[in-house]
């Protein structure tokens, strides 16, 4: 008996030996820490063996006293250890009671709860996991308790796509956020860890949804904003359709427009998976079969018209076989309306079933109606570009010269004739002060008459010669307010039309001429008759004829002052078509007028002894300017008229005097006068006045045209007043020499 | 014997014409403006005239005209004698109803023909 207490107390030594600091150690003391008791009673028996082995050694050595001690402390050691290890052992069932019902209470917890949750021990174990948790991940909880967590995850795996911390189901919308942490005591120690799975579907699908929303808003900035700059509809319809196809997910989208006069729409543009979907099928907006789909209701009922099912839909059978062929399974017609106008419709198939959400629905709505704005825009722009680019030309292509220049006189707009006019590119007139323009808007030193035609409101208009072009010129006033105000100045080249008038005038002169001439030959061949048939009449009978001596010389007498009168008759008609074909030379010289007159008062007052001339002439008179033998010839033959016409003798005047800028000379006489109907014609060629009683002694006829010719020649005037039976009063002017200062 | 007038505001033409006919047994009268042609025609009741057209006052045309248009006239052979020789003017002169147009210049011996011929 002592030697097997021997051997266990020794065992029990070295046992102790070795295990005691082991035991002790922080590790493993920390790991035993929740069984402290357990381990306070083993050390009380081990604590008896080894006094019972002392006491073995001691009795050995004859120590009886020490062997009986040892012997009874090991008892007590013993005793006390038993005693230990009964309270122990009672007190453990209690805690397990407890911990038990806690773990029940916890389990119940978990099960309670709304979150799936499972439980790892400290070797990766599942300790735990609540019913939630069952159900989700499709398992029994006997299943996986006790199994490794890379088992359970497996299990999960299959149901759940696994994104870091998302689970995201396989099946269905359902997606779990999972929580992982450890489970330790206060003092840390490592019992395990729990994963908590919380049920985040909602937030997800609403996160989603608002990135859907994002992206199709994004897209939807990105069309509209593409399509709006572009004028070419064909373009904007394409940038349409591929966005609802690329960015907006639909399988196929096409736009047709309106046609006038017809209930046709008519494709414009398509994209997607279309392989001759549009040019395959015919969509009206009236009300036959054609009209029903959803392309004709969004224009008849001015909203989205959607074909939940193509397969299965009566309005949307005369298309169902061509839809289907290509796999759309719904169809959502837009209609591109702006302002209550339409346009068009916008045409979405998609191969999804349930595609055409409110939110899509909204999306597309929006996408037909920017392209109804993109078109208004763009036909706004071209009518824009289109109405600038007439008025541009219109502008240019009026041949006057326009220029608008703004208040602070700055050209702001210069038309093409007048750039060319100018020579200058129009960055050198845009921009210019408006003097830039003078002289040829408004004559040069006179000023801008802009501020006058503005506060006037009223155009002026005035006619400038520049060089040898004539310029019509009008400045119009443009008030936009108080502030703002513009001329328009228009020049018009009028020089062509001077030139065609002078033309005209010409043409109407040398006219004139001709019938002048064709006259005047009558009338000279008439005049010519007259002294030849005294000629031929007299000479014949003088040949004929035995005339008695008295006879023979009076008619030789006539035909002597016949011939000479044809001799004077000749030369007048050859100095008067001199004068009309500009070639009569007139010899201009200073003369006096005062001498001239003396001259020919000196030849005629002896012709009559009837007669009696008066000369009166304006003291100072200066200098006449002109051919003094073409005066004295025109004054010769004045006074020659006023003897012939005052056959009954009288005075006859001369007066010489200033009028303006010209000498004036009149030549009046107290004879018989003109009749009234006689002025008129009295300086055409033998326009004279014939009357009986001055037959004998008449002229050639053309003296007073020769007279007003010359005169004219001059630059003066001759004119005629008189009072038929108290005679006439001939008036001629004639330029004043002038003369420089200190000449 | 036959009453001639001679009319025409030229007096060397009325004294040709005299002349012309001095040698032949015709009383010459003479009128040197239309007005006077007419005044002579009314009273003297002259055989033939020899009527000027331009003149002053009347002209050949209206007295001839108005000779021809009264009845107790319109038997008086009238020759215009005048410078205007142009066909227009021929054709007036017959249609103010003259018997004869003769032109000036002309030759005195062919005049006292053709009135010898007028008179018959």
């Amino acid at each position: 008996m002592l030697e097997f207490f021997q051997i266990i107390g020794f065992t029990a030594a070295l046992l102790f030996v070795i295990l005691v600091p082991y035991l002790f150690t922080k590790r493993f003391f920390l790991t035993l820490h929740t069984i402290r008791a357990t381990y306070s009673v083993v050390f009380f028996y081990l604590l008896s063996m080894l006094l019972v082995n002392m006491a073995i050694i001691l009795r050995t050595l004859g120590h009886l006293r020490a062997y009986e001690l040892s012997e009874s402390l090991s008892i007590i050691v013993f005793l006390i250890g038993t005693a230990l290890f009964l309270k122990n052992t009672t007190s453990e069932a209690i805690l397990n009671a407890e911990l038990e019902r806690e773990r029940d209470l916890a389990k119940a917890l978990m099960d309670r709860i709304g979150l799936a949750i499972f439980v790892t021990d400290r070797y990766g174990k599942v300790s735990a996991i609540n019913r939630k948790a069952c159900t989700l991940f499709s398992i029994e909880a006997e299943e996986v308790l006790g199994r490794s967590e890379e088992d359970l995850k497996r299990r999960i795996d299959q149901v759940f796509e696994v994104d870091g911390d998302l689970f995201k189901g396989r099946k269905g919308d359902l997606y779990l956020r999972c929580r992982k942490g450890e489970l330790c005591t206060k003092k840390g120690e490592f019992l395990g860890s729990i994963s908590i799975f919380e049920d985040v579907t909602e937030s997800i699908k609403k996160e989603e949804r608002l990135r859907d929303l994002n992206k199709r808003l994004s897209a939807l900035l990105d069309v509209s904003r593409r399509i709006v700059s572009l004028i070419d509809l064909e373009e904007i319809f394409e940038a349409v359709c591929r966005s609802a196809v690329e960015r907006l997910g639909a399988k196929m989208a096409w736009i047709g427009t309106l046609e006038e006069g017809s209930f046709e729409i008519r494709p414009r543009a398509s994209f997607g998976t279309d392989s001759g979907y549009v040019k395959a099928i015919r969509v009206t907006w009236d009300d036959s079969e054609l009209g029903m789909g959803p392309g004709g209701m969004s224009i008849k009922g001015r909203g989205p018209a959607i074909e939940e099912d193509v397969s299965n839909s009566e309005t949307f059978k005369p298309w169902r076989k061509e839809a289907m062929k290509r796999g759309y399974k719904c169809v959502g017609g837009f209609p591109l309306m702006f302002k209550g106008e339409i346009f068009g419709t916008l045409l979405v198939y998609s191969d999804k079933e349930g595609f055409f959400t409110k939110e899509i629905k909204e999306t597309f709505s929006a996408l037909a109606s920017y392209t109804a704005i993109a078109i208004k825009n763009a036909s706004l722009l071209m009518d824009l570009a289109g109405a600038k680019e007439e008025w541009e030309t219109i502008f240019d292509s009026i041949s006057d010269l326009v220029c608008i220049h703004d208040d602070s006189h700055r050209i702001i707009r210069a038309n093409r004739p007048l750039k060319e006019k100018l020579g200058l590119p129009f960055s050198q007139i845009v921009g210019r002060d408006c003097s830039l323009v003078e002289g040829i808007f408004y004559k040069e030193g006179e000023g801008c008459p802009h501020d006058k035609v503005v506060e006037a409101g009223l155009p002026v208009s005035e006619e400038i010669k520049r060089e040898d072009e004539v310029y019509y010129v009008t400045s119009y006033p443009y008030r936009i307010d108080e502030k703002r105000s513009f001329t328009i100045h228009v020049a018009r080249d009028v020089s062509p039309y001077r030139r065609l008038a002078l033309a005209e005038e010409e043409k109407k002169r040398l006219e004139e001429v001709n019938r002048f001439k064709t006259h005047f030959v009558s009338l000279v061949s008439h005049e010519l008759r007259t002294p030849l048939t005294s000629l031929i009449g007299f000479t014949e009978l003088l040949l004929e004829k035995d005339l008695e001596k008295e006879k023979e010389r009076k008619y030789i007498a006539i035909i002597h002052n016949e011939a000479k009168r044809l001799g004077a008759l000749v030369s007048d008609i050859l100095d008067l078509s001199r004068i009309e074909a500009g070639k009569l030379e007139i010899r201009k010289r200073p003369f006096s007028i005062r001498s001239a007159i003396s001259r020919i008062t000196d030849l005629y007052s002896p012709r009559s002894e009837k007669h009696s001339i008066l000369v009166e002439v304006e003291e100072g008179l200066p200098p006449a300017f002109g051919d003094i033998e073409k005066v004295e010839q025109i004054l010769g033959n004045l006074v020659d008229n006023a003897i012939k016409y005052s056959p009954d003798g009288g005075k006859i005047w001369i007066f010489a005097r200033r009028n303006g800028r010209m000498i004036e000379v009149e030549v009046k006489d107290e004879g018989i006068g003109i009749p009234a109907e006689h002025i008129r014609t009295i300086f055409e060629p033998f326009g004279r006045v014939d009357t009986s009683t001055v037959r004998t002694t008449r002229g050639t006829g053309l003296g007073l045209t020769i007279s007003k010719r010359i005169v004219e020649l001059h630059g003066g005037e001759m004119w005629v007043e008189s009072e038929p039976g108290r005679g006439s009063s001939f008036f001629f002017t004639l330029p004043i020499h002038e003369t420089r200062k200190g000449d | 014997m036959k009453k001639i007038l001679i009319v025409d505001d030229e007096e060397y033409i009325r004294e040709l014409v005299a002349a012309t006919l001095s040698g032949s047994p015709y009383e010459l009268l003479m009128a040197k403006d239309g007005e006077e042609a007419l005044e002579i025609a009314r009273k003297e009741r002259p055989d033939l005239i020899l009527l000027d057209i331009e003149m002053p006052k009347k002209d050949g045309y209206e007295v001839c005209r108005a000779l021809k248009g009264d009845p107790e006239t319109s038997d008086i052979t009238i020759i215009i004698l005048t410078a205007h020789a142009q066909k227009e003017d021929i054709r007036k002169g017959y249609k103010a109803g003259a018997d004869e147009y003769f032109i000036k210049p002309f030759s005195p011996t062919a005049l006292l023909r053709k009135v010898e011929e007028a008179l018959g």
